[in-house]
This record gives C-alpha cells, structure tokens and sequence, in this order.
C-alpha cells in the first residue's frame, strides 16, 4: 500500500499543480481559455476532467515507473509535500484572483 | 418528475452543501480514529468512502447548478453589485481549489488501507493524520466560501 499511497500522492500534486497553472494561464490568456471551454462548452467542465485525468495518468505512471516497494521516508515525504503544495496553489488561486480582479 | 426535482435550483444547492458536510465530518472522523490507533480498519475505509461518495456527489451537484444556473442567474447579480469581488475572488478561487479535493481524499483512502501497525512501523501516522486534517480543513474553507458567495447574492437581490 506504501507504493499506492505513494503514487496517489505524487499523482494529486501533479494535477494540482497543472489545475492551478492551467487556470492562471487561461485568466491571462483568453485564447487558451476558449479553447478548454471548446471541448466541453465550459472551461472549468474541461479543467474538472483534466483534473481526474492527470490524477490518474500520474497515479499510473508513478506505479509503472517504480519496480518493487517504495521506500518509507519517501511515502511520507510525498504525502506532506501535497499537503504544502495543495496549500500553496490554494493561497495562489486566491492571490492571482484578488490581483487578476 | 424526480430529474426535474432533482435539477431545480435549491435541491442542487441543497445537495451540494449536504454532500459536501458528509465529505467534510468523514475525514475529520477518520482524522480522530486514525490520531486514536483505532484498529477498525474496516471502520475507517467505510467513513472514508462515505466521504469520497460525498466529495463527488457535491462536485456533481454543485457543478451542474455552476454551469446551468449561476452563471446566467447570480453571478451578473453579484457583478453588478457593491461586492463584486465575492464573484471574482471567491467564487473563482472556490470553484478551481475544489477541484483538489478527489486526488487529495483519494491518497488518503489509500494511505488508510494500511493497517494501524503498519502505520505506525513506517511512520505514516502523523502524515495521514494531517491530511484527513488538511481535506476537513480545506473542506470547510470551501464551505464559508460558498456562504459568502450566497449571501452576497441574497444582499443584492
């Protein structure tokens, strides 16, 4: 299960990471915006499919990658390393909307 | 009949809170199990999923009244208001960190499927411990968000 956990974790700081640059980029560029909106009708229908999707290529990519079990230092350090980057690019959403408004 | 109830305005938005409180209770039960060396495995994974089911659920519900109802009803209202901001911070910020809560619960369910000795041999207690916190936390950030979302909608109507 350390290997899951960790390919999970590794796999939601992965789509957190690309939700929250994926959504500045398209505030600042109205182009790339009309284009997620393009797939779906709406632009954050796409980002919430976006967002499973890079989970789960993440996730399967991480327990390809990684043959046998993984280390426990590293299972910890991935699962508090979501926690501080799903906090930062929480602040930043927030940040870039008061500064974008 | 039941699709149309279920597609009106107040069942999504009522639908939407209650699923995500369900979300929000079940990963600060599991926080308190998990800080308590509750041996219940079995416990803990149905709490958790109970609260994965209720995430998504409210990811749905409130999706839907998102795209069909709130931007041609209450966010021109809230434009045009004297809080306009309440659109443009809070509900961008709201709508875009939401969608960090399914990886986030789902690590957590996985992380939960060790058992509570294993947890313990390979340090992982305290990590799952706050991220359960972390979810609840962010959970209910969420949820003042949408509060101030309604109200300033109720204020300017």
């Amino acid at each position: 299960m350390g290997k899951l956990t960790n390919s999970s974790a590794l796999g939601a700081l992965l789509s957190v990471i690309m939700i929250t640059a994926i959504t500045i980029y398209g505030e600042l560029n109205p182009v790339f915006k009309d284009f997620l909106k393009s797939f779906t009708g709406h632009h954050w229908i796409t980002k919430s499919y976006l967002a499973v999707m890079i989970y789960v290529l993440g996730l399967a990519l991480a327990q390809i990658s990684t043959p046998g079990e993984i280390s426990d230092g590293f299972v910890r350090k991935s699962i508090w390393l979501l926690i501080v980057i799903s906090f930062t690019a929480s602040i930043a959403l927030i940040a870039f909307f008061i500064w974008h408004s | 009949m039941i699709v149309a109830l279920l597609q009106s305005k107040p069942v999504l938005v009522g639908a939407h809170l209650a699923l995500a409180i369900i979300g929000i209770d079940a990963y600060f039960w599991v926080m308190g199990e998990i800080f308590a060396h509750s041996s219940s495995r079995k416990r803990i994974l149905f709490i958790l999923a109970a609260g994965i089911v209720g995430f998504l659920g409210s990811w749905i519900a409130g999706g839907y009244y998102y795209v069909k109802y709130y931007g041609v009803i209450v966010k021109p209202l809230i434009k045009a208001g004297s809080a306009p901001w309440a659109h443009a911070v809070v509900m961008e910020a709201k709508e875009h960190i939401f969608l960090f809560v399914i990886p986030l619960a789902l690590t957590a369910f996985f992380a939960a499927m060790m058992k509570s000795e294993e947890l313990d041999s390979r340090n992982l207690r305290k990590p799952l411990v706050a991220l359960a916190a972390f979810i609840a936390v962010l959970g209910l950030s969420l949820g003042l968000m949408g509060f101030i979302i309604s109200a300033t909608a109720r204020w300017m109507s």
